[in-house]
């Protein structure tokens, strides 16, 4: 071997040695830093399924529910035309001012049952729907509307129908062209996120029934 | 070729210039981990967020590294620096050695092709380097501080709007969305490079020569700001957090076009180059 191979050869030696020392340190501390936290699961539901609710105590824990549980009645997706149609006295922030060109409103009918001798202080108020890469909050308003105010904490031995609420605008969008099919698109109702993501599948929303939704609820909306 | 490249290559990088860019991109990504990433993992007042409380999700390494934390004046600073970086180490050194003659000699010697083809990598390699080694560091170290929790759309800590380009990339691959976005800047400052070294052949005046970039990126930052193509603005384009939609497949097309337009500019005047 020649001088200079020999020189190529250990320069070669000392990168791989400098690269693993640089390396190891990262490693160590990488692994150190994740394993502080549980691995995240993802937990799928169907829409008939009932499931354990999640709350927190005194002190903001999360704790488990397992008698509180929470069963989908129905998921219906409403154009903004025909929500405006069945609430009239519902004027929706975003339109109002001009921000969105069009709009879908969501409402999840769920039955939530406490079966247990507590009141149930849930995180019901956290949960999502997610579509994709987009997701959206409760829209508190819409829900104080449908429900007349009712809050996330249930009653002992008790039995609720809860409507959340969502809007979904196609400004949220851009260029992407989730809008366009956003009728045909399936959604999840996601009531849990960590350490496992726990979700309801509801696949295509229902077509607007306006027999079974509207004349009950836009009556007492409107008795309101 | 490889011994004009190397030498080049030697040129760019061991020069106080290029010291002095890492410098300032490497405390630029310090002072990021210090603002954000540190605090996330150590401070009391984050406990609540790091253990969930409430039902939160706790803080993921997929929005607080640099290209994340738009909120940061780190961050703001870095990416806005990007084309200074790019050609401050350098781009100007083919300014310099055309009128300064030193390109007459080693044409001489190497020919115009090598010559110019050497100054073109070693330009576009420093400012890649210049650019991706602080942001490499910052990944490297946030990693080792803040867990890699997977993105979650429903979270609401993320701030890849869905409207964005490769939203569905960031949930789905968020390190490969990591360092597509290091490599997007990369690949703008290795193309703000090109364009300082074609802008060497017209004007003299090395000031100008280092702030041609610049100046065309911030005039299309302030040009698009408020319009559709906001987020089309090169310095809009490569920050990972995206403040403004964009489509990838234009972005794509806009930059190659750049650098063919560029590259053509460059081997006309290189072919055509005798000397001063």
């Amino acid at each position: 071997m020649s001088a200079r191979m020999k020189k190529k050869a250990c320069a070669i030696v000392f990168s791989v040695i400098a690269a693993a020392l640089c390396c190891a340190p990262i490693v160590f501390f990488y692994k150190q830093a994740n394993d502080g936290y549980p691995a995240h699961g993802v937990v799928q539901y169907d829409r008939g399924d009932r499931v354990a609710l999640c709350g927190f105590d005194e002190r903001g824990e999360t704790v488990a529910y397992p008698a509180v549980t929470l069963s989908i009645e129905g998921a219906t997706m409403l154009s903004a035309e025909e929500f405006m149609a069945v609430f009239p006295g519902y004027m929706d922030q975003v339109f109002a001012a001009g921000q969105a060109g069009d709009a879908r409103f969501i409402v999840v009918e769920c039955l939530v049952e406490n079966d247990s001798d507590d009141d149930a202080k849930t995180l019901l108020g956290n949960a999502a729907i997610q579509t994709g890469s987009y997701a959206n909050g409760i829209e508190y308003s819409l829900y104080q509307m449908l429900n007349g105010g009712k809050s996330f904490t249930f009653e002992a031995h008790s039995s609720n129908i809860v409507y959340l609420t969502y809007a979904i605008y196609d400004a949220s969008f851009g260029f992407n062209e989730t809008w366009g099919s956003i009728d045909e698109s399936s959604f999840e109702l996601v009531v849990a996120l960590y350490p496992d993501k726990e979700y309801v599948d509801l696949g295509v929303l229902d077509n607007f029934s306006l027999s079974e939704f509207s004349s009950k609820e836009a009556c007492a909306w409107a008795e309101r | 070729m490889g011994r004009t490249v190397r030498n080049e290559l030697r040129r760019a990088c061991l020069n106080p210039a290029f010291a002095a860019v890492l410098v300032v991109g490497v405390a630029c990504a310090l002072a990021n981990i210090f603002l954000v990433a540190f605090p996330y993992a150590t401070s009391d007042a984050y406990s609540a967020w790091r253990n969930g409380v409430k039902g939160g999700y706790p803080a993921s390494f997929h929005h607080s590294w640099m290209g994340q934390t738009s909120f940061s004046v780190t961050t703001v600073i870095f990416y806005w620096l990007v084309p200074l970086l790019a050609c401050v180490p350098f781009a100007a050194s083919l300014s310099e050695d055309i009128f300064s003659r030193y390109a007459d000699q080693v044409i001489v010697r190497v020919g115009k092709r090598r010559y110019f083809a050497a100054k073109l990598i070693a330009s576009a390699v420093s400012s890649v380097l210049a650019v991706a080694m602080p942001l490499t560091i910052n990944i490297a170290i946030v990693a080792c501080l803040v867990p890699d929790i997977p993105p979650e759309p429903a979270a609401g800590t993320f701030y890849v709007a869905p409207n964005t380009m490769l939203v569905d990339l960031f949930y789905e691959n968020p390190w490969v969305y990591a360092w597509l976005f290091v490599a997007m800047a990369s690949a703008l400052a290795a193309l703000c490079a090109m364009a300082s070294c074609c802008v060497s052949f017209v004007v003299r005046n090395r000031f100008v020569v280092l702030l041609a970039p610049f100046g065309v990126c911030a005039f299309l930052q302030l040009a698009f700001q408020g319009t559709i193509l906001a987020g089309f603005s090169p310095l809009n384009v490569i920050l990972p957090y995206q403040p403004f939609p964009s489509i990838f497949w234009v972005v794509c097309l806009c930059f190659v076009l750049s650098c063919a337009a560029a590259l053509a500019f460059f081997v006309y005047k290189g072919s055509h180059y005798e000397g001063i």
